[in-house]
C-alpha cells in the first residue's frame, strides 16, 4: 500500500497517465479505503477528464461559435505566402 | 500490402501537393485561428502564430506523408508555433510571482495532510453537463479568466497534454512550481464553473 503523501505525488506532480499498472492498481487500492485521498483522487480525475472532454469537442464547439479570420489578415497572410512562394521559385 | 500502402500514401502526397496553400486558409483559417486565440489570449498573436504556420507548411509540404488530414498537420505545426511564442515570451518577461508557487500549502499539509489539499465535492456532476454546449462555454471562459502562469501551465499540461518536463522547460519553472500552479488552476476552474452553472 502507499501513503498519503505518495497519492497527492502521484497525482499532482507525476503524469497519472503514465503511472504504470502496478501503481495504479495501489493507487486506486489506497483511495478507495482513504475517505480523504478518495475525495481528492475525484477531484483531480474529474478535471482530467473534462480536460480531455473539452479536446474531444472542441472542435465541433469552435465551429459554432468564436472569432473568424479577418479579410485584411487572411490577405496578409496570402500575400506572405505569394511572397514565399515566389522566393521558393527563384 | 506494405507497397500498396506506400503508393497511396504518394498518391496522396501528390494529391495535396497540387493543393493551394491559399485553399487551405479558405478551408482552416478560421478554425486554426480560433485554437490560437484560445491558447494565447492574443488575437493579433494569433494572427502571427496562423501566418507562420501556413509559410512553414509551404515550406515543408515535401515532408507531409499524408498519414493525417492537411487539416490536423496544419493544426500540429500549428501547436509548435504557440509553444514557441509562449517560450520566448517567457523568456522576455519572466513570471515575477513564482515563490508564490513554490510552496504556498506546506503548512496546511504539515497541519491537516491531503484534506488541506482535496477540494469540497461538486455542486453538481460535471460529467452529466458534459454533452451541454453551454458547460464548453463556460468552461472556456473560465479558462480564459486564469491568471498567468496558471493559464499557460493549464493550457500546455492539459489540454496539450505535454509532460512535465515538456511544460517545465517552455515555462522555466521547476516541478514544485507546476505541482503548486496546476493544483490552483484546477481549484479556480472548479469554483469558476461552479458560480456560472445555473442548473
Amino acid at each position: 500500500m502507499i501513503a498519503c503523501k505518495q497519492v497527492a505525488k502521484a497525482l499532482e506532480k507525476g503524469d497519472y497517465n503514465k503511472l504504470s499498472g502496478w501503481s495504479k492498481f495501489w493507487l486506486n487500492a489506497h483511495v478507495k479505503l482513504c475517505t480523504m485521498c478518495g475525495g481528492y483522487h475525484k477531484h483531480v480525475m474529474t478535471m482530467m477528464d473534462t480536460a480531455r472532454g473539452f479536446n474531444e469537442r472542441e472542435e465541433d464547439l469552435s465551429s459554432t461559435e468564436g472569432s473568424c479570420l479577418n479579410p485584411v489578415t487572411a490577405e496578409r497572410i496570402r500575400s506572405a505566402l505569394r511572397d514565399a512562394e515566389q522566393e521558393k521559385a527563384e | 500490402m506494405h507497397s500498396g500502402g506506400s503508393e497511396l500514401i504518394k498518391f496522396l502526397s501528390m494529391t495535396v501537393q497540387e493543393h493551394n496553400p491559399e485553399e487551405w486558409l479558405e478551408k482552416y483559417g478560421d478554425y486554426l485561428l480560433r485554437y490560437a486565440i484560445m491558447r494565447l489570449r492574443d488575437v493579433t498573436a494569433a494572427e502571427d502564430v496562423l501566418q507562420e504556420t501556413f509559410l512553414a507548411a509551404m515550406k515543408g509540404l515535401e515532408r507531409f506523408d499524408g498519414r493525417v488530414e492537411i487539416k490536423y498537420w496544419l493544426r500540429g505545426i500549428l501547436r509548435n508555433k504557440i509553444v514557441d511564442h509562449i517560450r520566448k515570451a517567457v523568456r522576455e518577461q519572466p513570471y515575477e510571482n513564482l515563490e508564490e508557487y513554490q510552496k504556498p500549502d506546506e503548512t496546511k499539509m504539515k497541519l491537516f495532510g491531503i484534506p488541506a489539499q482535496s477540494p469540497r465535492p461538486w455542486e453538481f456532476e460535471p460529467h452529466l453537463a458534459y454533452e451541454e454546449t453551454e458547460f464548453w462555454g463556460i468552461f472556456r471562459e473560465c479558462v480564459d479568466k486564469l491568471k498567468q502562469p496558471l493559464q499557460q501551465a493549464y493550457m500546455l499540461k492539459e489540454l496539450e497534454g505535454m509532460s512535465t518536463e515538456e511544460v517545465c522547460k517552455v515555462l522555466e519553472i521547476t516541478p514544485n512550481n507546476l505541482w503548486v500552479i496546476i493544483h490552483r488552476a484546477r481549484a479556480h476552474l472548479k469554483d469558476c464553473i461552479e458560480s456560472k452553472w445555473n442548473r
